[in-house]
């Protein structure tokens, strides 16, 4: 009896994770605990970060085949979501029930600043290639100069799904940081006369024009990127379904409940990629250069083009607007308030800011869809 | 690298974002054209019978400066606001508040319950 008793223990522990545990999935736990450090303690995204962690976590668990592409796990079959492209739209849709495009809208030229906000986006593309990476993984990197993370997972899902894991921390991390990156570059590039510049009260927007504005830009993206449509499409359901006023309960359920439990998939699918082969190498180092440099290099484009409007209109236009053109909603919005503020106390940009800020959630999507139409036929 | 591959993604993607969001600048601009409220316009009679859509601004405008004398706490300045814009209708606004009597009250009564005291035996 004893000696079964004794089999039994010695199989157990031979089997248990104890024994069967490597290096990198020791360090790739490790990785997880300290992603939840960042994401609990010092509060980077952490609705997202969490699960991702977790995820990241589960999947190097030794033995337990708890990850993306262990076939008949559970988290290969949430994973889906995210290979099949319905996580992130889905997510889109929760985000235009709580997206007020208004200020967008009352100045439409904020969408210039929006779009110059996203040449970060293609100059990270150039520095991937230079770095090694193939056209559709160097397509996936630069997306995350859009800072916007359904657009980099949709992407990098369609583009390069090996390099999901690194993409998302990355894309999310630095969405953390915009208040840390973005105010150098943005002094950098802007005088102190032209940090101080007030902008005029923007003009009030008819219900007529907000209900109209989201059918008009699905139907004019979709046309001309319809690749984009997805994204585009779901970002602008969302807010039509807020703007009419007639579906309340639609739009409480896709701003809560649907949003809360598609973010929770996403994150933990996302995570479950991050195996150690699929993280812990080179490539992932320069991701993680390179994801700041595309925030950078999109932070820089958009005052840039902030100062050329400046120029444009005489003055009238505070060039820090430009750097909401990224789209970290509303984060980078409050930056160029703060930023406006430090100089001037009575300035108030933050819904000036607004509309380039969600003029960028187009954008990235736009782009989104043009390195998928150009990038995905070369995926091997 | 293929240099020309990449300079062609590179200047492809910018311009065909720049074109989609110009032409929706477009849209949008004859869009508020037709509506009666061009951009950076003010409303036209074509939108009399729209609600407006209320832009919240980040912070109020701040209200004209009302001279107020020192030691007036500002419950009661508040409340002789209130008291002034309700006898109006809506349409006076006072200018200055300034204490009739020298010396501001002090004793453990707070600034309502003197109010309502002084308001209470007023008649008498």
């Amino acid at each position: 009896m004893f000696e079964m008793f004794w089999s039994t223990i010695k199989g157990i522990a031979v089997d248990s994770g104890f024994a069967q545990i490597t290096l990198v999935e020791g360090i790739m736990l490790l990785v997880a605990c300290l992603l939840l450090y960042l994401a609990i303690v010092r509060q980077f995204e952490p609705l997202l970060l969490l699960p991702i962690a977790f995820g990241m976590l589960l999947a190097n668990i030794p033995v337990a085949n708890l990850n993306a592409y262990s076939e008949g796990s559970l988290l290969y079959y949430l994973y889906q979501g995210v290979k099949l492209g319905i996580y992130p739209p889905l997510i889109f849709l929760g985000i235009g029930t709580m997206t007020d495009f208004g200020p967008l809208i009352a100045n439409p030229k904020s969408f210039i600043l929006g779009a110059a906000a996203q040449i970060g986006i293609f100059l990270t593309f150039f520095g991937a290639l230079a770095l090694g990476f193939t056209p559709p993984e160097a397509g996936s990197i630069g997306i995350i100069g859009g800072a916007d993370g359904p657009t980099a997972i949709f992407t990098t899902a369609k583009l390069a799904p090996h390099l999901l894991g690194a993409i998302a921390v990355a894309a999310y991390s630095y969405m953390a940081l915009v208040p840390v990156i973005q105010p150098p570059i943005m002094r950098l590039l802007t005088t102190k006369k032209e940090r101080c510049i007030v902008m005029e009260q923007l003009r009030p927007v008819s219900r007529r024009e907000k209900i109209l504005f989201p059918i008009i830009v699905t139907l004019v993206v979709s046309f001309i990127v319809p690749e984009a449509t997805s994204l585009v499409g779901m970002l602008m359901l969302g807010n039509l379904m807020k703007e009419s006023g007639v579906v309340e309960r639609l739009v409480k359920t896709a701003s809560n409940e649907m949003m809360n439990i598609v973010t929770i998939l996403l994150g933990i699918s996302v995570g479950a990629t991050t195996t150690a082969d699929k993280f812990l190498t080179p490539q992932t180092i320069k991701i993680v250069i390179l994801g700041v440099i595309a925030f950078g290099f999109g932070t820089a484009f958009g005052v840039l083009f902030g100062k050329i409007m400046c120029w444009a209109s005489k003055g009238k236009i505070n060039p820090l607007i430009g750097s909401a053109g990224v789209s970290a909603v509303p984060m980078a919005a409050r930056v160029s308030q703060r930023e406006g503020q430090r100089e001037n106390p009575a300035n108030f940009l933050l819904m000036h800011a607004m509309g380039p800020n969600v003029a960028g959630v187009i954008g990235s999507a736009v782009a989104a869809g043009v390195l998928i139409k150009i990038l995905a036929p070369m995926v091997g | 690298m293929d240099l020309i591959f990449a300079l062609s993604v590179i200047f492809t993607g910018v311009v065909i974002v720049f074109i989609v969001l110009i032409v929706l600048i477009g849209v949008m601009m004859l869009l508020g054209k037709f509506s009666g409220v061009p951009s950076g316009g003010k409303p036209s009679d074509g939108e009399k019978n729209a609600p407006p859509a209320a832009v919240s601004a980040p912070a109020p405008k701040a209200p004209p400066q009302l001279a107020v004398q020192s030691g007036i706490r500002g419950e009661v300045v508040a409340a002789i606001a209130a008291a002034v814009s309700a006898l109006t209708g809506g349409s006076g606004k006072p200018v200055s508040i300034r204490r009739t009597s020298g010396k501001a009250p002090t004793g453990a009564r707070s600034a309502w319950s003197l109010a309502g005291l002084h308001e209470n035996t007023q008649p008498f």
